[in-house]
């Protein structure tokens, strides 16, 4: 069944209504950007003297903290000479060639008729000694000593000459020995 | 008629339409740089509060260090090498470390012309370190000899053996050894007040430990002959304590 909407109101007076009604709605309009702006303004003026109440006690503090770095700053010097000289020790011990050590170990292992003739250290890590011993029992006692697998795992190279048999009876041989970190650090 | 409708449409709408213009203006001439100072203050703050934070905890760092322990630690490590050239001291320090193991010193000689070494100056570049070469001979027992070449670079200040050499004839032993001292300046400047505190690494506690059991010899009155026009210093010889 069809509708029919019929309006009897006049034409005149449907036009004020229909400005009323927009009127309305500009109003509503413009209240509501009124509040909306209002509320933000409140908001962000609220914030902003939040902020600056916290910038000002965060300054203070940071004035406060400086004066007590700057009265603590005996220590802080102390520190950093401290630290500065440690470092430098530690590049100046960590260019020791180390033979002085490889050497310490021959000797630790040698018996008492054993005789380091001549010692000479070459590069680092580098060591030839010339070993004599009147009684070959005492050099063939090192030569075991020092071909003992925990001793011969710290080195690179421990060559030992023909061991020989000079005018006076001293048996002798040459010991040539290359640290074994040596290679590692050349590798890298 | 028609400018009657128009004149009460104006009056109906002019209200709100200032209203609305208003709004409009005041959002651009006031809120939004409000708005935006209240950005800028915000990140400033941010950047303030971390700085602040920074402060606290070099403060408190500061305020935890044990201050005799840490001028006890200092002084040991100003020992370590010197600010300045001292070609004394190294000298001093070999001969009294002679005197010690009991081995003779044959001779001394101080090279102050040789700034420094090669292997010194490219392993620390940023850390300024100019070395002092030295070549010295003693004559000792072998056992007494072998002491001496140990405790080298078991003292303070630092010293490095280059190289050296043994000639043991079983009654006694002749040792040339190539060394070298070193120096190297303070640091003058300390870092920005923000600057975190510069604390001991782990490596560089086990260093200091290593180093509290080197030996350290008071600089002792020894002889010393300026050779001239050479640049060199030498210790002469003395007497053999041996009587070699």
């Amino acid at each position: 069944m069809a509708k029919f909407k019929i309006n009897l109101i006049p034409g005149e007076e449907r036009s004020r209504l229909d400005l009323s009604l927009w009127a309305k709605r500009l109003k509503t309009l413009a209240v509501s950007l009124l509040a909306v702006f209002t509320g933000l303004s409140g908001l962000v003026f609220l914030q902003y003297f939040r902020l600056r109440n916290d910038t000002e006690t965060v300054n203070a503090k940071i004035i406060q903290a400086e004066k007590s770095i700057l009265g603590l700053q005996l220590r802080e010097q102390d520190l950093s000479k401290l630290k500065n000289r440690l470092q430098l020790a530690q590049k100046i011990m960590g260019l020791r060639r180390g033979n002085v050590e490889i050497l310490k170990k021959f000797d630790e292992l040698s018996s008492k008729t054993i005789i380091f003739e001549t010692v000479e250290s070459k590069g680092k890590g580098e060591l030839s000694l010339m070993v004599t011993s009147p009684d070959l029992l005492g050099l063939n006692q090192f030569m075991t000593e020092i071909s003992r697998p925990e001793f011969t795992q710290n080195f690179d190279k421990l060559e030992v000459s023909s061991v020989s048999r000079s005018e006076d009876g001293d048996y002798s041989f040459i010991l040539d020995a290359l640290k074994k970190t040596v290679i590692k650090e050349t590798e890298k | 008629m028609k400018i009657n409708k128009f004149l009460k449409s104006a009056t109906v709408f002019s209200g709100p339409i200032l209203i609305i213009a208003l709004t409009v203006v005041l959002t651009f001439l006031i809120l939004l740089p409000r708005v935006r100072l209240v950005q800028e203050m915000g990140s400033e703050l941010k950047i303030k509060k971390d700085r602040l934070q920074k402060l606290s905890i070099k403060l408190s760092d500061l305020e935890g260090i044990d201050e005799f322990s840490l001028r006890e630690k200092t002084d040991l490590a100003l020992k370590i090498l010197p600010n300045e050239k001292d070609i004394l001291k190294p000298v001093s320090v070999l001969n009294a470390l002679a005197f010690k193991e009991q081995v003779y010193l044959e001779s001394l000689d101080v090279r102050p012309g040789e700034v420094s070494s090669q292997s010194a100056t490219t392993a620390s570049k940023e850390l300024k370190i100019e070395s002092l070469g030295f070549k010295i001979k003693t004559l000792g027992t072998w056992e007494r000899t072998l002491d001496f070449l140990f405790a080298i670079e078991k003292t303070l200040p630092l010293l490095n053996i280059n190289t050296f050499k043994i000639n043991n004839s079983g009654r006694a032993a002749i040792l040339q050894i190539e060394a070298d001292a070193f120096r190297s300046p303070l640091p003058t400047t300390l870092g920005k007040v923000d600057a975190a505190l510069a604390k001991l690494s782990a490596s560089e506690e086990e260093s200091l430990s290593l180093i509290k059991d080197y030996q350290e010899f008071a600089t002792p009155q020894i002889s010393i002959e300026l050779s001239a026009g050479e640049g060199s210093v030498s210790a002469g010889p003395r007497s053999s304590p041996f009587g070699l």
